[in-house]
Parts: C-alpha cells; structure tokens; sequence
C-alpha cells in the first residue's frame, strides 16, 4: 500500500512539474535555434564587411571620408550588406520553421507520454484489484463451499454404500459450472487488463523512439541551416575565414597604380558590383530550390 | 525574435543575453531533468 501510495505521489509531482518542464524546453529549444541562426549571420555579416574593407584598402588605403564619392560608395555597401543580411535571415528562417514544427511536435508527443504513464499506473492497479477479486470473489467463494458441502455429502453416502441422491449428484455438478463460469470470467477480466497493459507498455516505447527521433531531426537540421549559411553566397572555396576575406581579384591591383583610377569606380566593379551578383544568383537559385 | 527571460527552479534566465552555448547548456540540462524524471517514474512502475 505504502508502494502505491509513493507512485501515485511522484506520479502527482511528475504531473505538475510536466507542463512547466516541458514548456520551459520548448522556448529555449527554440531560442537556441533562433541563437544559432543569428549568430551564424553576424559571423558571415561580420566577415563580409571585413572582405570589403580590406579590399577597398588594397584598390586605395586613401579612400576614407572626405573623398571623392565616398558617401556614394558608403551608401552602397550599406544597401548591398543589408540585401545580404536579409538572405541570410531568409534562408535561416525557412529552417526556423521547420525546427519550429518539430518542437512543437516533440511538446505533443512527451504529453502523451505523461499521459501514457499514468495510463500505466492505473492499469497495473486495476489488474492487481482484478487478480485480488479473482482469489477472494464472495459469489465464487461461497458456490465452492456449498459444493465441497455437497461433495462431502456424496462421498459419505458412497462410502456407506448407500444409493446416490440424483437429485444432489445434479446439484454438485450444476454449482461445478456455476463455479467455472465465475472463475472464467474473473480471469477473461485479469487477461483484459494485462493485454491493455501490454499495449499501453507497447505505446509508451513508440513515443520515447519518436521523440528520441524528433530529437534528433532537430539537432540535423540545425547543423544543416549552420552549414548552408556559411556556404551561402560564398567564393572560391566556399570556406568561411572568421576575420578576413580577402576577394582574389584585389590582389592584381597594387598601391602604385592606385592613385591612376578613379576608386569609387573601382570600388563598385571590383567590389560591390560581383558581391550584388551573388547576392542575386543565391536569391534566384538555392533559396528559390529550397523554398520550392 | 524576442526571446526574454524564462524562470527555471527559482532562478530568472534572459535567454537575449546568453550566449549560443550557453543556451545549449541550459536546454541539455532541462532535457536531461526531463529524462531522469521520466526513467525514474517507469522504474517505480517496473518495481511495483
């Protein structure tokens, strides 16, 4: 009884502290997706920037404020960074929304799995009160008892020798079966039990394996989304450098040619220019293929 | 996305300020408590 009783209590606690348990993860799953994401773009973002400052160096350490169409080329790489953010942020939030549907998944599916345990519980209760039924079954009890009474009766005459009351042999055999059918349905009633609880043990497993599978879709598909925003939009070979990039073509233009060209036109072929094509190529062809 | 400030066993965590592995940290260790409460719940039910 003091066994139950303890089941049941932690049984109540696990109850309560389910829903705030199983909440609580589901935000910081979520805000560790959304971390990743941003984290991610402000690395890539970061570097980008880094690549352009170092390659305007290169085509003219003079060019800072004050030259000639500095605000211009200061626009520019504004408006091109901002496009480039944004299709990062693009292509991190069609991910978002996949892990999102997953988490949401993973909160329905450990509901049941509450579900399920008190499920269980109450099942091994009631089979243990059916077994107990079984055994101490008033009605079946004192059917058995008569009978033994009868049996007894019967056995006496026998061993007298004398003549066998019909009438009692029929009595004996009609409470036999009476007996039988009790103690048959008591035990169909035990088997019930144990089959539900079979099932309920069955159902319990499937959930565990969906959410460990849940689990771990959503750790892939957050590695996946790290891995396509540091490929994105990205040259040579497609490998992210934490500080710098520096775009291969900078390095045919030395300082003593750069006081011969006019730098912001330079700046914009050399530098903007390729990055705005890239920026479109990826908006036109990975996030369209991944958006479908 | 705002993420604001959870409260976990009596202590307040701004999940905007924490960082990536922080985050991680944290997430493993609720998903772990979950876990723990979970097994410790069917062991209960095994023994009975």
């Amino acid at each position: 009884m003091e066994k139950e009783q303890e089941i049941w209590l932690a049984l109540k606690k696990l109850y309560e502290s389910a829903e705030n348990s199983i909440k609580t993860d589901a935000i910081v799953s979520r805000a560790y997706t959304d971390k990743i994401s941003t984290e991610t773009i402000r690395q890539k973002v970061e570097a980008q920037k880094n690549a352009i400052i170092i390659g305007i160096h290169e085509i003219n350490p003079k060019f800072q404020e004050g030259s000639k169409n500095y605000t211009a080329i200061q626009n520019c790489i504004v408006e091109t960074m901002g496009n480039y953010e944004k299709s990062l942020i693009e292509l991190s939030q069609f991910y978002d929304g996949k892990i999102e549907q997953l988490i949401i998944r993973k909160v329905e599916l450990e509901a049941n799995l509450v579900g399920a345990l008190i499920n269980e519980a109450y099942l091994k209760d009631k089979r243990v009160k059916r077994e107990k039924q079984k055994d101490n079954d008033k009605v079946k009890n004192k059917i058995k008892h008569s009978i033994k009474m009868v049996f007894d009766k019967l056995s006496k005459k026998k061993n007298e020798n004398k003549p066998l009351d019909v009438r009692l042999m029929n009595y004996f055999n009609s409470g036999k079966d009476v007996a039988n059918e009790i103690e048959e349905k008591l035990e169909c009633k035990v088997n019930k039990t144990k089959v539900a609880e079979k099932d309920n043990l069955a159902v319990i497993e499937k959930i565990e394996k969906e959410i460990r599978l849940t689990e771990e879709e959503i750790k892939k598909i957050n590695e996946r989304k790290k891995q396509f925003l540091l490929d994105a939009m990205e040259i040579g070979d497609k490998s992210l450098v934490t500080t710098i990039r520096k775009p291969r073509v900078f390095k045919k233009i030395t300082r003593f040619f750069a006081s011969r060209f006019n730098t912001s036109k330079v700046i914009m072929n050399t530098i903007i220019e390729p990055l705005n094509q890239r920026i479109e190529a990826f908006k036109m062809n990975e996030l369209a293929d991944i958006k479908g | 996305m705002e993420l604001g400030t959870i409260v976990y066993h009596n202590k307040i965590y701004n999940l905007e300020y924490m960082t990536v592995e922080e985050v991680k940290d944290f997430v493993k260790d609720i998903q772990q408590e979950k876990k723990d409460c979970f097994t410790e719940i069917k062991k209960m039910l095994q023994e009975s």
